[in-house]
Parts: structure tokens; C-alpha cells; sequence
């Protein structure tokens, strides 16, 4: 369970590519896919966000559902990476380490700069 | 299945805003599932986990989902209710005035008049104006009546009997048509939980566009036993 509570905007930005990587693990439900990214420190993701993210997955053809039947109570919707998701985690995973590391550095250097106009 | 987590009132407000959204029955169901899904799983209850019904509808719903319906859809549909109604109310004059049925002026503007009203209300339900199709509606129904009231010289006067004969077909006609075509490609689109037998989901549209298609008949008839009735009492 994480303890910091990320800014809504960064969310925005990176949610779907975690929401793909978590995926990439193997095939999972919402509320499964929502405490995984709690578990990883991004926080609570509620379901009004992740469905309608998911769905937008889905249309791009970068996941599949299915649902299976539960025991007892609602059934659950399992969503499972396509070979395009996976195609699509690794393009916009190999950018955001790229965007990562500019902007980490573009924070770390202003002394730096400073130093070596 | 509603759950405790899920309020009724809460169900029906998403329900009723992915309909004004243009969500199929099917993408309402799998919505609802989705949603009694999370809530069972994490203990929340809809509104923290989901927010406001209507803004979670339009998050669902993006803008390249659905497209507006267009002139010719709406006059087919307008078309389709007409034609019935028109029957209807020839065999409801029949049945209600004298001997025979009195043809006016104001009747033969009236009927055109109403298929235009039926086509702008169609197109302003469809937009979600529901408040600019009560207008339409309440001044087509005005007009008509004010035009049967003032140009009622009479142009023809046609039997009772072919009144009736006219009206029942167009009736049941219009219902014998329906029914075809709701066995051939039901439009009626109900809400079905995910996994659902699809030939049961069909079936029940098929009922349901069959019953709408018979409902103009089953006004009609309704409406010549009171006439019936009014008359035997006032004899």
C-alpha cells in the first residue's frame, strides 16, 4: 500500500502504460489491476478511471476481455494483453524511460548549468 | 443484481445516461456488471469508487463512439408511428362520429402537419432536447386541433363502414409490418448482463418490438369499447 499521493496530472500521463505493464504480467480484473498499482507506490486508482481506460485499451486493440463466472456474487471481467499491447508497452515504455531521465535530469542540473553555461 | 454498494438510484441514473449516450443494451449490462464487479471486490460503494453517475457515463462514452442520427432515420421512424396513428384515429372518428365520416379541409392538412411534428420530435428526442419535443408536440397537437375546429367544410363524406375498413387496415397493417420486421432485425435494445445467451437477448427484443408494434391496436380497440360504452349509456 503506498503512503504518497502522486499529483492527478502525472497520473494522467503515465496510467495507461502502468495499467499495460501491470497487464503484462498476465491477465487480471479491475479491482486486481487497481490494488497491483497501489501495491507498485502509484496509489489508489478508482474504478470511474480505470474502467473508462481500459474501454479506450480496448477500442486501440491493445487489450482483450472476457468474463468468467464468479462462485458467488457478479461475475469478474478479465483483461489480457494483445500482441499489439505488448508492441505498444514497449514503444511508450522505452519513451517514458527517455522522459523520465530528461526531466530527472533537467531537475538535477540547474547548479550543473549554472557551472558550464 | 444490486448490491447494497450499488444503490438503485444510483443504477438508474448511469443506466438512463449511457441510453441518452447512445450506449447499447449490451455496453449498459457489461457497465453495470463492471461495476458491481469493483465494488464487490474492493468494499467501496459506487459513488466513491465510480463518482457522479452522469460524469462517469460521458467518461465512458467518448464522442467517436456514437454518431447523431440523421434526417432520413428520423423520418422512417416518424413514418412508422404515422401511418398506425393515422389508422387509429380514422377508426376512433368512425367508430365516434354520425352515420358517416365527415372528411374536412382541417383534416387533410392535419395529417401532414403531424408527420412533420413526428419528424422534429424525433429528431429532438434523438439530440436529447426533450424539453423542445414536449414544445413540438404540444403545438403540432394544437394546430391540428385548432385546424379541425376552423376549416371543417366538409370536402367528402365517406361511409362508416369504408372508414373502419380504411383505418383497420392501416392498424393492423402498420402492426402486421412491425412484426415482420421485428422478427427479421428487432431495433428494440434491453439491457443484458455479460454472458448472456444471445438468442434469449434476441428473443426479448423481438417481444418487445412486437408488443410496441401491436400497441396502436390495443389502443384502438380500448378506445371503441368506451366510445361503445358511452353510447349504450347515454341510449
Amino acid at each position: 500500500m503506498s503512503t504518497e499521493t502522486w499529483p492527478g496530472e502525472w497520473l494522467r500521463g503515465v496510467l495507461d502504460v502502468c495499467v499495460l505493464a501491470v497487464l503484462a504480467e498476465g491477465p487480471t480484473y479491475g479491482y486486481a489491476i487497481s490494488a497491483r498499482l497501489d501495491e507498485l507506490g502509484l496509489g489508489t486508482v478508482k474504478g470511474g478511471t480505470l474502467y473508462p481506460l481500459l474501454t479506450r485499451l480496448e477500442h486501440a486493440g491493445l487489450v482483450t476481455t472476457q468474463w468468467q463466472p464468479g462462485v458467488a456474487g457478479p461475475g469478474r471481467k478479465y483483461f489480457a494483453l494483445t500482441a499489439d499491447g505488448r508492441a505498444d508497452l514497449a514503444r511508450r515504455g522505452a519513451a517514458w524511460h527517455r522522459f523520465a531521465g530528461l526531466t530527472s535530469a533537467i531537475v538535477d542540473a540547474p547548479t550543473t548549468r549554472r557551472t558550464t553555461p | 443484481m444490486t448490491t447494497s454498494l450499488v444503490p438503485a438510484a444510483w443504477r438508474d441514473e448511469l443506466v438512463l445516461a449511457l441510453r441518452l449516450r447512445d450506449a447499447s443494451g449490451a455496453r449498459i449490462g457489461d457497465a453495470l456488471a463492471e461495476v458491481e464487479e469493483f465494488c464487490a471486490d474492493s468494499g467501496q460503494d459506487a459513488v466513491t469508487a465510480f463518482g457522479d453517475p452522469r460524469e462517469y457515463a460521458a467518461s465512458l462514452t467518448s464522442a467517436a463512439d456514437t454518431e447523431p442520427p440523421r434526417l432520413r432515420d428520423d423520418v422512417r421512424a416518424a413514418g412508422r408511428v404515422v401511418v398506425g396513428f393515422v389508422g387509429l384515429v380514422i377508426v376512433l372518428a368512425a367508430v365516434g362520429s354520425g352515420p358517416d365520416l365527415v372528411v374536412t379541409a382541417g383534416w387533410l392538412i392535419g395529417v401532414p402537419l403531424m408527420l412533420g411534428g413526428a419528424v422534429v420530435t424525433i429528431a429532438a428526442l434523438g439530440q436529447g432536447r426533450t424539453i423542445r419535443s414536449v414544445l413540438v408536440v404540444a403545438l403540432v397537437l394544437a394546430a391540428v386541433v385548432a385546424l379541425g375546429l376552423l376549416l371543417d367544410a366538409p370536402l367528402a363524406t365517406v361511409p362508416d363502414w369504408l372508414a373502419l375498413t380504411v383505418g383497420g387496415t392501416l392498424l393492423v397493417g402498420d402492426a402486421v409490418v412491425g412484426t415482420v420486421r421485428a422478427r427479421r432485425r428487432p431495433s428494440a435494445d434491453l439491457v443484458t448482463a455479460p454472458g448472456e445467451d444471445p438468442a434469449e437477448t434476441r428473443r426479448r427484443n423481438v417481444r418487445s418490438d412486437v408488443l410496441l408494434a401491436w400497441m396502436l391496436v390495443g389502443f384502438a380497440l380500448v378506445g371503441v369499447l368506451v366510445i361503445a360504452g358511452l353510447d349504450a349509456l347515454v341510449l
